[in-house]
């Protein structure tokens, strides 16, 4: 079920678009008109309780389509009590982007003729695809980098009479144009891939280090930043640490283990050896083995798995926030199969040519600041002791994923 | 001039037959038997001059070194748990040819041709009908791993052991190329990882190091093993599993390496097998190669109903006829036990022609089960 605030423009044309969905309106004009449209119309204000309270709220998808950014957001602050199952809405201004983030909206600051079918997107994610004219109506003579499509999509083509431009910041758009947007979940990843990240110091030693490193990734990609450490030979968790004790890895992946879905990226200090993980760890979420770099200025990226996207979209959003990413396929037949598409003008994408253990190793001794590989290693011929050579051996830091 | 002739003849096969290979859809070492069985036959004086029998034996030794770099270790290594029907398909398939062979009053070494399978017929066939990736190919390549590993070793240890050493050292000799192996693995792993630029130079360079440092530790192992008293192709198929193990698959190096071998050397030993049968057809019963079939047969396919709950039943009588086919291994098994004395010549022969037959039978019989 969908139930959209806002009969509006953008409301009536997503209503349009769903097949069960409810409109809340609060004009009576406004209200008459919709249902002699035909649709689904409810009249009242969507900030009272008492409207919720008639509506099956619970694992609905609610559509924030008011123009007004304040209004919303009272809205939403309603609405969570009664557990959607999500929200996302159309923002007027960026301001309030992260009120409407943390209260768990999703949303899109876009004209009102696009933010409809993105809104759509964001909803149905299926179509991971659509273009959009660009008329004089909407974006002509608009700067790339002032249209914003919301996290979760992304503009990757222009075509301009009969050819490709690949997007650019400074591009300006012109009547005539055909904008492709490509839309999705793990589109989100690429644009903003950590909300929470969890330092877990074990060795007291390299908390320094450790915490630099942290402190410069978290204030890159605005995320928040907690310090699992060993104090008083209790396991705390806090903002930051004052005394710090050796820690078991035991009692690290104790404490992991219970942190499914509230932290997006883990970053720790290396080990000392090879260690036996449970791979199920790297299942929940990537790990970051950190040596101390304050900015990656140059990423590889080893793409050692059949299952390429995650890889990819980590890489593509160090990419963007970061410096030159390589990635490196260990296998031609990855490219044929994947339907991946990334987008970041300072991705670099190779191919292993002759012999790939050769051909990485030779890689990572130039010395990257940040490597990327899979737990999973089920593609290449990359073995496990490699690989911990690459975490246990280098000056680079390492992030797993899975 | 006699020698002359015999030079260009041979050549001219070697050069020839992937040709009418590919024309008629045979495995170009089929066209190379048939061939030497049939000069030997019209011209009638092609009897192993010294050339042929030194330039066939290189051509053994490489194609044990190239049935060492076929396989995959990669492969082993990740597949063997998840997949864990094959090793055990495998372990049934080689205690029944044993028993086999025991049962029919066979030598031991019996055990190891029943059990063997040949790569270089599977492999082809795999990719033919476009199956390598696919859970039954992957399950398919591992078993032919598997066995070629296990069976190639087996071969070795019974050839040593047949030779019956005068002293415990002498017995035990022979095994010291195991810790010389496994330093080699590891001194080859340590300058990946300190030398990559270097060991890059094995796959991409102008000089063909690769394939001139290949040919050095090929060399350098068969000698070895031929000093510790062992078989000069174990120190080969030895050399060629330890480039596969240290490059985890020699890739572009296999290519240039097949080449080489398959272009200019193995041929020798293929026609020269071919000749060996012509001249040793009235020591051979066609009893052995029919016993050796049926027998052949059972062992692969009757362990093969393991998968039954897995695969279709067509898919296993497939599996099963694939995993019966021998070729290179199977006759170079039979020339080492023919001339260490574990069997006669005629018998080698009955060998011989029990892997053609099983060449060119189960490939068509397999391509039959997965088109229909």
């Amino acid at each position: 079920m969908h139930i959209v605030v806002g009969g509006g423009r953008v409301g009536r044309r997503i209503a349009e678009m769903l097949n069960d969905c409810i409109i809340v309106e609060k004009s009576r004009e406004q209200y008459e008109s919709l249902k002699d449209s035909g649709l689904n119309v409810v009249l009242g204000d969507a900030t009272q309780r008492e409207l919720w309270e008639r509506l099956p709220v619970k694992d609905s998808v609610i559509i924030l389509a008011t123009n007004n950014d304040l209004v919303n957001l009272k809205i939403a602050k309603v609405v969570r009590d009664f557990e959607p199952g999500d929200m996302v809405a159309r923002i007027e201004s960026e301001v309030y982007q992260k009120q409407y983030q943390n209260l768990g909206v999703r949303g899109v600051t876009c004209g009102k003729s696009i933010a409809s079918d993105l809104i759509h997107e964001l909803i149905e994610s299926k179509r991971r695809y659509f273009e959009i004219a660009v008329s004089k109506n909407n974006f002509a003579d608009v700067r790339l980098s002032d249209l914003n499509v919301g996290d979760d999509c992304t503009i990757i083509l222009i075509y301009r009479e009969g050819k490709i431009f690949r997007p650019h910041p400074d591009f300006i758009l012109e009547e005539g144009d055909v904008i492709g947007i490509i839309c999705g979940r793990e589109v989100k990843k690429t644009k903003n891939p950590f909300d929470e990240i969890l330092l877990v110091i074990r060795h007291p030693e390299n908390y320094d280090e450790v915490l630099k490193e942290a402190n410069s990734i978290s204030r890159i990609v605005d995320a928040d930043l907690l310090i699992l450490h060993k104090h008083d030979g209790k396991i705390l968790c806090s903002f930051q640490a004052d005394s710090i004790e050796e820690m078991e890895l035991s009692e690290a992946l104790e404490i992991l283990n219970t942190l499914e879905d509230k932290v997006d990226l883990v970053m720790t200090d290396p080990p000392k050896a090879k260690v036996e993980f449970d791979p199920k760890i790297f299942r929940k979420f990537p790990i970051l083995f950190a040596r101390g770099k304050t900015y990656y200025s140059e990423i590889l990226a080893i793409v050692n798995t059949s299952n390429p996207e995650e890889i990819l979209n980590y890489a593509t959003s160090f990419a963007n926030y970061f410096g030159r990413c390589k990635i490196v396929f260990l296998d031609s037949n990855q490219l044929k199969t994947s339907s991946f598409v990334v987008e970041s003008p300072t991705v670099e994408i190779t191919v292993t040519k002759f012999n790939p253990l050769v051909e990485i190793v030779r890689e990572v001794k130039r010395e990257y600041d940040l490597l990327i590989f899979s737990i999973s290693n089920d593609i290449g011929n990359l073995d496990q002791e490699f690989l911990w050579k690459f975490i246990l051996e280098t000056r680079s830091s390492v992030l797993v994923v899975r | 001039m006699r020698e002359l002739i015999e030079i260009s003849l041979v050549a001219l096969i070697a050069f020839t037959s992937p040709i009418v290979s590919q024309r008629v859809k045979i495995p170009a070492v089929i066209i190379e038997i048939l061939a030497g069985f049939l000069l030997a036959m019209v011209t009638g004086f092609f009897i192993a001059s010294e050339w042929f029998g030194f330039f066939s034996t290189i051509g053994l030794i490489f194609l044990m070194f190239l049935s060492g770099l076929e396989i995959d270790f990669t492969l082993i290594i990740r597949k063997f748990g998840r997949y864990w029907k094959v090793p055990f398909y495998v372990a049934v398939s080689l205690m029944m040819s044993f028993l086999i062979s025991h049962y029919l009053n066979l030598s031991l070494i019996y055990g190891v041709f029943l059990a063997n399978v040949s790569l270089g017929i599977v492999m082809p066939v795999m990719k033919e009908t476009g199956i390598v990736h696919t859970e039954f190919g992957q399950k398919t390549l591992l078993a032919t791993f598997l066995t070629d590993l296990i069976t190639i070793s087996l071969l070795s240890g019974i050839a040593v052991s047949f030779k019956s050493p005068d002293s415990l050292f002498e017995l035990l000799l022979p095994a010291m190329i195991i810790p010389a192996f496994i330093s080699a693995y590891y001194l080859g792993r340590y300058l990946i990882w300190h030398f990559p630029d270097f060991m890059a130079r094995f796959f991409d360079d102008p000089m063909e190091l690769g394939v001139r440092g290949s040919f050095a530790i090929m060399i350098v192992f068969s000698g070895f093993a031929y000093l510790l008293g062992s078989e000069t192709i174990l120190g080969a198929f030895l050399a060629g599993a330890l480039i596969s193990m240290i490059f985890r698959g020699a890739g572009k190096l296999e290519e240039s390496l097949m080449g080489v071998g398959y272009g200019i050397f193995i041929p020798f030993f293929f026609i020269k097998t071919g000749v060996d049968i012509y001249y040793r057809i009235p020591e051979v019963t066609l009893h052995l190669p029919a016993l050796l079939f049926v027998a052949g047969i059972a062992v692969k396919l009757l362990p093969s109903l393991i998968f039954a709950s897995d695969m279709e039943p067509s898919q296993v009588f497939g599996f099963g006829m694939l995993q019966s086919s021998k070729l290179g291994l199977t006759l170079a098994g039979a020339e080492i036990a023919r001339e260490i004395g574990i069997i006669s010549p005629g018998e080698a022969v009955g060998i011989a022609i029990w892997t053609v037959v099983s060449a060119l039978l189960f490939p068509v019989l397999f391509r039959f089960v997965v088109r229909t």
